[in-house]
């Protein structure tokens, strides 16, 4: 892409994306150690965890405002335009990502330390999926990729099916003993996270297609 | 030619003098649509819309190759009426142009040229043509004073409705708002909008948000030639080539 004849303009846009990066691979580091978390029972990780939620919701507000400057400023149109819509979805979504990871993480803590392995595994499953595809999907908007914005879209079937088997592992370890009931809910709560942080980050490939391609996907490709 | 054109240009040439400032333009314009010309100074888009009521025959060394048809009888006709084909496809221009007369006069003179009315028809003509360009409020009681005494805005919509009163089924802007305040401009917008709903619009403008807001139809012109013609929204969201892209988004060197 060529610059633009105002020179200021290309710089506004550079550091929007600086910002975006720099909020996924935040947001990607919070995932992880989220489900890191959750798979080793480590409840003393959380607190770094709410923490670190906090630096995505201000680069959240930076990029809202960065994107408002931008609009009013410049009145972009075709690319230009494109990239702040989607750039702003894609804030929104990371910052969802970023609360789900949060409380996905918080889920631990009134949570025993020993857990069944085997619920725990289908657990780190899911978790370590939607992790790939947050990394698929940032990677599908960096480097503006329309085939791994579908692969982002095609996959989420996955975390799905994985979801659903998850669940069906924490029905297993409640129907054991109903004293399990309050874990049970808890876990079941944080399986739902991950499967809801997987919804957004499919959106953030659909937004990354838009940017790319000027339409929405019309159906799952 | 669809079924909805007002204008069919084919393989379109245009010279002034050994200067080729046309260069094979294909497109249909559209009617009771807005299309609106955008490009670089030079581009050939103000030339373009002289030719279509052949504004350049009043210039020697200057000559349009091809074929122009106004709903299918040809533009370029040596034979044809010029001062029928000007009333059927009137012109505004960048600045205002009222005519050293009244206000009343602006129109009926216009109205004179081609049809002979009795005083109290051109009384209902005047009327519906200023009211037609959002102005008759404005000036209902101020008929006599002079059209020169109104603001750069009213001179605008004055002209608009002088080219209106002739009945005409096309206009064409040329820069119209370039020389008014944003409500002045605001103004005439609204009123370009409102007259889509009777005649063919064609405009020739350097704000390209004010093609975006205006227009369902953008022309996009680089030295003569018609580099992508299409729906604006299309235009404005993902234009199809890279050359549009660049000029619309401000990357052009």
């Amino acid at each position: 892409m060529t610059d633009h004849i105002v020179k200021s303009y290309d710089e506004e846009l550079r550091l929007l994306n600086d910002e975006i990066i720099q909020m996924g691979n935040l947001t990607e580091s919070l995932l992880k150690n989220s489900i890191q978390a959750v798979t080793k029972m480590d409840k003393d990780a959380v607190s770094k965890i709410v923490e670190s939620d906090q630096h995505i919701n201000k680069f959240r507000t930076t990029i809202d405002k960065q994107i408002m400057t931008i609009l009013f400023k410049r009145s972009p149109v075709a690319i230009d335009l494109r990239t702040a819509i989607a750039t702003l979805k894609i804030s929104q979504d990371l910052e969802r990502i970023g609360d789900l990871a949060k409380n996905t993480a918080k889920k631990i803590l009134p949570l025993p330390e020993s857990l069944p392995e085997d619920m725990l595994k289908s657990l780190r499953r899911l978790g370590d999926m939607v992790q790939q595809q947050l990394k698929l999907s940032l990677d599908a908007f960096l480097e503006r990729s329309t085939d791994k914005t579908i692969d982002v879209m095609n996959n989420d079937k996955q975390v799905n099916e994985l979801t659903h088997s998850a669940i069906k592992e924490i029905l297993n370890f409640l129907s054991k003993d109903v004293k399990n009931l309050e874990f049970a809910t808890n876990l079941l709560f944080l399986g739902r996270n991950l499967e809801r942080a997987g919804d957004h980050v499919s959106r953030i490939s659909q937004n990354s297609y838009y940017l790319i391609n000027g339409e929405y996907p019309t159906k799952k490709k | 030619m669809t079924s909805n054109s007002a204008i069919e240009i084919r393989n379109l040439n245009f010279y002034y003098d050994t200067f080729q400032a046309i260069k094979d333009v294909n497109m249909d314009i559209e009617e009771k649509k807005i299309t609106a010309f955008i490009g670089p100074s030079g581009c050939g888009k103000s030339t373009l819309l002289r030719i279509l009521n052949r504004m350049y025959d009043l210039y020697p060394n200057q000559r349009a190759e091809g074929s122009v048809k106004l709903y299918h009888e040809e533009v370029l006709d040596k034979k044809r009426d010029l001062n029928l084909l000007r009333a059927k496809v009137g012109m505004i221009f960048q600045k205002p142009t009222p005519f050293p007369m009244t206000v009343y006069e602006n129109i009926a003179f216009g109205v004179r040229l081609y049809e002979k009315m009795k005083k109290n028809e051109m009384d209902q003509r005047v009327e519906w043509a200023l009211k037609k360009a959002a102005l008759w409020d404005e000036v209902k009681n101020i008929l006599n004073r002079s059209g020169l005494s109104l603001s750069g805005g009213q001179q605008q919509r004055l002209c608009i409705a002088r080219g209106i009163a002739v009945k005409p089924s096309v206009l064409l802007f040329d820069e119209p708002t370039s020389a008014l305040d944003p409500i002045s401009t605001g103004k005439i917008e609204e009123l370009i909008e409102e007259l889509k709903n009777d005649y063919t619009v064609a405009i020739v403008t350097h704000n390209m948000q004010q093609a975006a807001r205006l227009s369902d139809y953008t022309a996009f012109m680089y030295l003569g030639e018609l580099i992508e013609f299409g729906d604006t929204k299309k235009i404005f969201n993902k234009p199809q080539k890279q050359q549009t892209e660049d000029y619309i988004t401000g990357r052009f060197g």
